[in-house]
This record gives structure tokens, C-alpha cells and sequence, in this order.
């Protein structure tokens, strides 16, 4: 399932430096596993499913999958090196998955109030599936 | 103020704190931590802990009681039982649940109803109000 590799590539990349990653809506986190890691307030990523579309090859046999999704990377008082760095390590981390394409970004996020400040990644996930 | 006859606390209660933990690969999951206290030492110097503790648990009754049920709180009661910070800071901090005998199941839940206080505000006790917690 898309939300799990998802999911899974975040946490390879960003957990080690006590960044979450969410589905949907941020959670406010009180530990990271057992508490090795701290957890980092001024980084997160929400990421969420914008759609699916199906399809079929000619055989109609096996189906195709093109899922698009979005992550959104927050972060407050770190400098726009840093935060570059961050978005690249992310667009690195999903790119190197070949299921994963960019389709869109990174952009800003429009957020006018609140302390945090985003960047976004629209990404396509195509996946061939066997059956429906 | 003329000195209060104390009560006995023969209730025991119990205490569990909602933690959300974050595990790799899976997000967020709610885990609910039982609050304990230290309460001394072995001869070893190993803290010896406890997580149940004996209250006061006075039931309203009558037409308070009648009246606290049509306002949508169920088996309303007050507790009382000496001040343990370990507690004070759990219950004023979070979303805490209260198992009534010690019996860590739904029927035993209950949740707060009003603030904790200090009514001697020397450190003391605790009190507080509590309602049947209601599963739907």
C-alpha cells in the first residue's frame, strides 16, 4: 500500500533526526520508539493521498496503479540552507524508489498563520497490480 | 476552621496516562502508560514504585445526584487521597483515566470532572471530581 512505503521512506531518512512524519494531520508525539531519539519541534512532514487512478493493459490481465500524493515538509527557524538540504534529502529519499516520480515541486505552502512555514512535493506512484 | 474528621480510604484506584509513540514505519499510536510513584528504596538502593493507591471515594446520592445525571454526568463521585506529585502533575497534564478497585477494564473507567485541588493548599491531598466514562 502506497500510505505504508510512504511512510517507511520518511521514516528511513528523517527519524534518525527526530523528525515525524504523519498521514493526514500532525500528532502530537510525547516518544520516538523507546525514547533514543529526540523528537525534533520545529520539523514534521504531513503527507497525504490526492488520487488513484486505475487502469488496464491490452492483455486485461494485469492493472495499473497511478497514485498521486503530497508531501508537505514544515519547518520554523532554520535557515533556507538547511530547510534546501532537507527538501533534497526528501526528493532523493522517494526518487530512489523507481515507483515513485516527481511531478510537481518543491513549492511553497501558503500557511498565514501558525509558526511553522512549508515546502511541498506532489509525487506520482505507479504500481502495477495484478487482478483489480 | 474547625479540624475535619478524616475518612478512611479504603478505595483503591488506579491511574493510566494516554502517551502517543511514534514507531518507524508506522506512525502514531496511542498507548496508555499506568502512572506510578516512588515510594522508597530496596537494600540495594533500587527505587521500589507503586501504581495503586487508596482514596476516599464518596458517591453523590439524591437529588444532586438526579440532577448531575440529567446534565449528562454518570455516577459522579469525589476523591480524595494524600497529595502525590507524581499524580498532581499527570492529572493536570493530561487526559487521564481512573480505574476505580484497581481493575484496569472499561467498567472500572472512569475520567475527570473538574479540576484537581489542594483544599489544605499545603501539599496534602488531593481532590477532585470524577464521572463514569462513558464507551459508545
Amino acid at each position: 500500500m502506497v500510505i505504508t512505503e510512504v511512510q517507511r521512506i520518511l521514516d528511513a531518512h528523517l527519524l534518525p533526526h527526530g523528525v515525524t512524519s504523519h498521514h493526514r494531520k500532525r500528532m502530537e508525539v510525547d516518544r520516538i520508539g523507546d525514547g533514543g531519539v529526540a523528537i525534533s519541534e520545529d520539523e514534521y512532514v504531513v503527507y497525504h493521498l490526492v488520487s488513484a487512478r486505475r487502469g488496464a493493459f491490452g492483455d486485461g490481465k494485469a492493472g495499473i496503479v497511478r497514485q498521486t500524493l503530497d508531501v508537505h515538509y514544515y519547518h520554523r527557524r532554520l535557515s533556507r540552507e538547511r530547510v534546501r538540504t532537507r527538501v533534497q534529502g526528501i526528493l532523493g529519499a522517494f526518487l530512489g524508489d523507481r515507483r515513485f516520480h516527481l511531478v510537481n515541486g518543491p513549492f511553497d505552502l501558503y500557511e498565514p498563520d501558525g509558526a511553522y512555514t512549508g515546502v511541498g512535493i506532489e509525487l506520482s506512484f505507479l504500481e502495477v497490480t495484478h487482478g483489480v | 476552621m474547625g479540624k475535619e474528621r478524616g475518612r478512611a480510604r479504603r478505595v483503591a484506584v488506579r491511574f493510566a496516562r494516554p502517551l502517543t509513540i511514534y514507531r518507524a514505519g508506522e506512525g502514531c499510536a496511542r498507548e496508555w502508560q499506568i502512572v506510578t510513584a516512588r515510594v522508597g528504596e530496596d537494600e540495594n538502593g533500587s527505587p521500589l514504585t507503586t501504581d495503586v493507591f487508596y482514596c476516599e471515594w464518596t458517591g453523590a446520592y439524591g437529588a444532586t445526584a438526579i440532577e448531575q445525571e440529567a446534565n449528562g454526568v454518570h455516577m459522579p463521585a469525589r476523591v480524595r487521597l494524600p497529595f502525590v506529585k507524581a499524580l498532581y502533575d499527570a492529572l493536570t497534564t493530561r487526559d487521564v483515566r481512573i480505574y476505580k478497585g484497581g481493575v484496569m477494564d472499561e467498567a472500572h473507567a472512569y475520567e475527570l470532572a473538574s479540576a484537581v485541588i489542594d483544599p489544605t493548599e499545603r501539599g496534602k491531598i488531593l481532590e477532585f471530581q470524577v464521572k463514569k466514562r462513558e464507551v459508545l
